[in-house]
């Protein structure tokens, strides 16, 4: 205790010299739960995104759907086994149709991906009942915001659609965009076009088959036993999360750098200190401090530098860290050419482990800064001390 | 006669090395202080002054022959031990005052107080006892930067004083100091010892300091070459 209270008397007495490394350290402290924060809450949304509008809390899919292998989309639908029919009824999971086409906007190509829903399902959130409506002999589709910027295209807008239907034979048909969805999900707005399942099955000539089912946030009964195969959130999100793990990686070099650059003020101050304090430490030891106590109250003032800049950045980083978890970062405009699930404002996620956690890892890097320039104190005559001397 | 040998040293020899060859400090050693004593090491510089008070206050060890403070042989205590015999029984008062320089001067008298676990009434009493014993009460609260140097070497005493120890060492105490300041800190220093028997023993080659003297001992090249009595 009285090494605590020696330790806390000098480095309080200390002023600006404290003050400024305590503050390098708490940006330092605060810049690390912000970007770890950013990166945890840009993981959570695009998952909850995901699930919310694409995912589901899982999917079911046929045996021939490898979405890493476009060759073999064509054939990636078939017949929705049995098992199936009573949860797709009862709204516990809602069929999907992956099939190819063409559109023509403005006279050009464009491949499209043709996503066939079924118009009352609840179980994605996409406004999918848009499609449920009569077309003057169109072919009613909806199109994601981005899709719809890309051809310039506008509710009402008419196109030519052609595709290949499970038979071989090339089709041809005018559709009409009823409906243009904003979402936060690019990856199932941009070359995606929206129809009701029941049509692409009669249009393809395949009548009950799909690509996928996508299972509701809220199914949590046991998992039909199926040929198809049964893919987790977990499983859904590998990519995402991979690429998340990644950016932290590239960040944590950032934190690094950050870190290092307040582990250094703190470093030189220790070596300053000792210098600066080669008398002072003679006199204590001559007063009865043990070289020991010495190492300990030195180390610990270096470590309280820590502990302060955590108080600091409580103090001013507090607030700042709350009101950008409430208003969120808006994204700028082309985070939708990323090709990845991200949200339009961006909400941080600062949990107590990433907090805490944070502050465990200064609170050590910082103890161990301030310990390895006093270490060499054991060796400290006192003798030499009382002279100025360094051995 | 000496009734309580307080500081014993035999055959005490203190070498450095210098370079490549060894320089001796200390030679043969042989001297008794008894409890109470007034003592002065006089000598000129480099003739072992510092050296010997070093050993004496277990901050350095002889390289031979043995040093007994208070019955503990300084030679084989350990690091914590020294600290410890330092901590309990001797108060340190120097050239250079070495006060803590972001401490106030009761913070300063307190900390000897600090490390003997002295509890926060116990500690307040005995800081306030021996400031206002040199005169320093209303100093209390100032830093070391902001007293003159009599003031400073006055809280230097207060802070050797504090927990009553049984032998205080002074080096060159009034080296820095005025011939007025110089007689009051002595005159402090003689009266603590008359009041509470400590024991002092001076570095010195200060003529005013040695009037004070009740006993000198004359070192040269290391060697005692005088002890005289009063």
């Amino acid at each position: 205790m009285v090494i605590l209270k020696l330790a806390y008397r000098n480095l309080i007495r200390a002023g600006i010299r404290t003050w400024l490394n305590v503050f390098v350290l708490s940006l330092a402290f605060l810049s690390i739960v912000y970007l770890k924060g950013m990166y945890n809450g840009m993981q959570d949304q695009s998952i909850r995104i995901s699930e919310d509008t694409d995912m589901g809390s899982g999917q079911y899919w046929c045996e021939t759907y490898d979405p890493y292998d476009p060759l073999s989309l064509p054939n990636a639908h078939d017949e929705i086994p049995l098992v199936f029919e009573f949860l797709i009824d009862a709204g516990a999971m809602t069929p999907v149709m992956l099939y190819q086409g063409v559109i023509y906007p403005d006279n050009r190509l464009k491949n499209v991906m043709l996503r066939g829903v079924d118009p009352s399902q609840q179980v994605m959130n996409i406004p999918s009942s848009k499609l449920d409506v009569e077309s003057n002999g169109y072919l009613p589709v909806m199109l994601g915001h981005r899709m719809a910027n890309s051809i310039n295209a506008v509710e009402g807008d008419i196109f030519t659609l052609q595709w290949r239907d499970g038979n071989g034979v090339y089709n041809a048909r005018d559709i009409q965009v009823v409906h243009i969805m904003t979402t936060e999900n690019s990856t199932i707005d941009i070359g995606n076009v929206y129809l009701d399942l029941t049509l692409l099955q009669n249009i393809t000539r395949l009548e009950n088959e799909a690509t996928m089912l996508v299972m509701d946030k809220a199914y949590s009964s046991e998992l039909p036993e199926s040929t198809w195969k049964y893919m987790s959130l977990l499983a859904l999100t590998k990519d995402l999360r991979d690429m998340m793990e990644m950016e932290q990686a590239g960040g944590a070099v950032m934190y690094g750098v950050l870190m290092a650059l307040a582990l250094l003020a703190v470093f030189d101050t220790q070596v300053l200190s000792i210098w600066r304090r080669r008398l002072e430490m003679g006199s204590l030891m001559a007063l009865g401090l043990t070289r020991m106590l010495l190492i300990n109250l030195l180390t610990l003032e270096g470590g309280m530098h820590g502990f302060f800049a955590v108080v600091l950045a409580t103090l001013y980083g507090a607030p700042l860290l709350y009101l950008n978890a409430v208003n969120g970062l808006s994204m700028p405009m082309d985070v939708d050419s990323f090709g990845m699930v991200l949200p339009q404002v961006l909400y941080p996620t600062y949990s107590m482990g990433l907090v805490f956690g944070t502050i465990i890892i200064v609170l050590i890097a910082v103890t161990i800064t301030s310990f390895i320039p006093v270490r060499k104190l054991a060796k400290l005559k006192p003798t030499d001390a009382l002279r100025g001397k360094m051995s | 006669m000496i009734e309580t040998k307080l500081i014993h040293t035999h055959d005490l020899v203190k070498t450095y090395p210098v370079a490549d060859r060894e320089f001796v400090a200390l030679k043969d050693v042989n001297i008794d202080i008894g409890k109470g004593e007034f003592v002065g090491l006089v000598g000129p510089s480099g003739s072992g002054k510092t050296t010997l008070l070093n050993v004496v206050g277990s901050l350095d060890i002889p390289t031979s022959g043995s040093v007994t403070v208070l019955d503990h042989n300084i030679g084989s205590l350990s690091h914590k031990q020294a600290a410890w015999l330092r901590n309990q029984h001797i108060g340190f008062i120097f050239q250079t005052y070495n006060l803590l320089p972001v401490y106030s001067v009761f913070e300063n008298v307190e900390f000897p107080l600090l490390l003997l676990g002295k509890s926060n009434d116990e500690r307040k009493k005995m800081v306030m006892d021996a400031l206002d014993w040199l005169g320093l009460t209303d100093k209390a609260e100032m830093r070391p930067a902001q007293l003159s140097g009599g003031e400073s070497q006055r809280v230097a005493i207060a802070r050797a004083m504090v927990k009553k120890p049984a032998l205080i060492l002074a080096d060159e105490p009034t080296a820095n100091l005025d011939a007025k300041n110089s007689h009051h800190i002595l005159q402090t220093m003689e009266k603590l010892n008359a009041d509470l028997d400590t024991t002092f023993l001076f570095a010195t080659h200060d003529e005013k300091v040695m009037q004070y003297m009740k006993r000198i001992i004359s070192l040269e090249d290391g060697e005692v070459v005088k002890d005289e009595v009063k």
